[in-house]
């Protein structure tokens, strides 16, 4: 018992060590060495955003969950090749959104998306129960108009309007033009505001 | 501006200008087609902003899976040099087991009758006693003795 918690006292100081000294691209170069502790650091500050863009795009928590796990071991073994002129962050979102455009477009996956949205329901919210009811409605009605969009779409809208990204940050994680990230965005955009004009009565926009 | 020159507006809706927004805000007032697109985008708008942040539930969990499922190898470590080796390994194998087989089979034939070598051989001059031939027989380092390998 003794010894645990010493080791977690341990641990726990060593990060908040590393965490205030290093900056980020030092902790990479050191989990680039295959300092494990130095990598758990980097995986407990973006994990979250990761995890976000998964649950957005796939629509489903435990694929969401294996989206992000996947994506951090994409990240350990090519951490050798990572450049400091590129932000993590980007570098992240990139893997990501490859890995959900991956699933998105498999057969298996287009066979049998459909199938968990109560558990997804359920779990994505939880947190949140103490909020207005009408706040998590609200969220499910944009979930369930995205979920209309074609791949492409949905991921750039995940991107630029839930995330909250600059179209400039969108282009460089979808390596394309930012033209093209406009032109999709629009569609989106035009689709979901259709899909919720028509699928919920709304009376009182400007109340939302 | 024509309806296209617009609908380069309605793409960077939310990053317009006031101009910008008021002259699309004045075209669309008199152009049901821009209006309903700047009424789908404007609804749009308002209701991402309502959206509810999506968080992993246990997050001290979820880093543990991945910290758990990380490979043991350091970053950057392949094993694609291994594979180099592998596919020698595995060549120089199946040569060997490929000569070690053909040498089985010359040495099987050699100690057969003259009669099942085929028609040719099967002349009068080939046939000797059969006691003689179970002595007739050549090992495999005289006959490469023999060939002069």
């Amino acid at each position: 018992m003794f010894l645990v918690v010493f080791y977690q006292k341990t641990v726990t100081s060593y990060y908040s060590r590393i965490s205030m000294v290093l900056t980020e691209p030092e902790i990479v170069k050191k989990a680039a060495s295959g300092d494990r502790s130095a990598f758990r650091l980097l995986v407990e500050t973006h994990q979250r955003f990761v995890y976000a863009v998964a649950v957005r795009v796939l629509h489903n928590v435990h694929d969401a969950e294996d989206a992000t796990q996947e994506t951090f071991i994409r990240l350990w073994k090519n951490l050798n090749r990572y450049r400091a002129e590129i932000k993590l962050s980007t570098w992240l979102y990139r893997i990501v959104t490859n890995i959900c455009l991956d699933l998105l477009k498999s057969a298996h996956y287009k066979r049998n998306r459909m199938t968990e949205d109560d558990t997804k329901a359920a779990n994505l919210f939880a947190r949140h129960a103490d909020e207005a009811i009408h706040l998590h409605d609200l969220t499910m009605a944009v979930e369930e108009a995205a979920a209309q969009l074609p791949p492409v779409q949905k991921i750039i809208f995940v991107l630029r309007d839930l995330q909250g990204l600059s179209p400039e940050e969108v282009s460089r994680i979808m390596e394309t033009s930012e033209e093209k990230i406009k032109s999709n965005l629009y569609h989106a955009r035009v689709a979901i505001g259709k899909y919720l004009k028509q699928h919920y009565q709304i009376q009182n926009t400007a109340e939302l | 501006m024509n309806c296209e020159e617009y609908e380069k507006l309605l793409m960077r809706f939310g990053q317009l200008t006031n101009r910008e927004e008021e002259e699309l805000r004045a075209h669309a007032a008199g152009c049901p087609a821009c209006a309903k697109v700047l009424e789908f985008i404007e609804l749009e708008q308002r209701w991402i902003k309502k959206v509810v942040p999506a968080e992993p539930l246990h997050a001290a969990a979820l880093t543990r899976k991945i910290m758990q499922a990380l490979p043991a190898q350091k970053p950057g470590f392949s094993f694609r040099f291994l594979n180099v080796f592998r596919v020698g390994f595995a060549a120089g194998t199946l040569a060997l087991l490929f000569w070690l087989g053909s040498e089985l089979v010359v040495e099987k034939n050699f100690h057969k009758p003259t009669s099942s070598r085929g028609p040719l051989l099967n002349s009068a001059a080939y046939i000797m006693h059969p006691l003689e031939r179970k002595t007739k027989t050549i090992s495999l380092t005289e006959r490469i003795k023999q060939k002069g390998l």
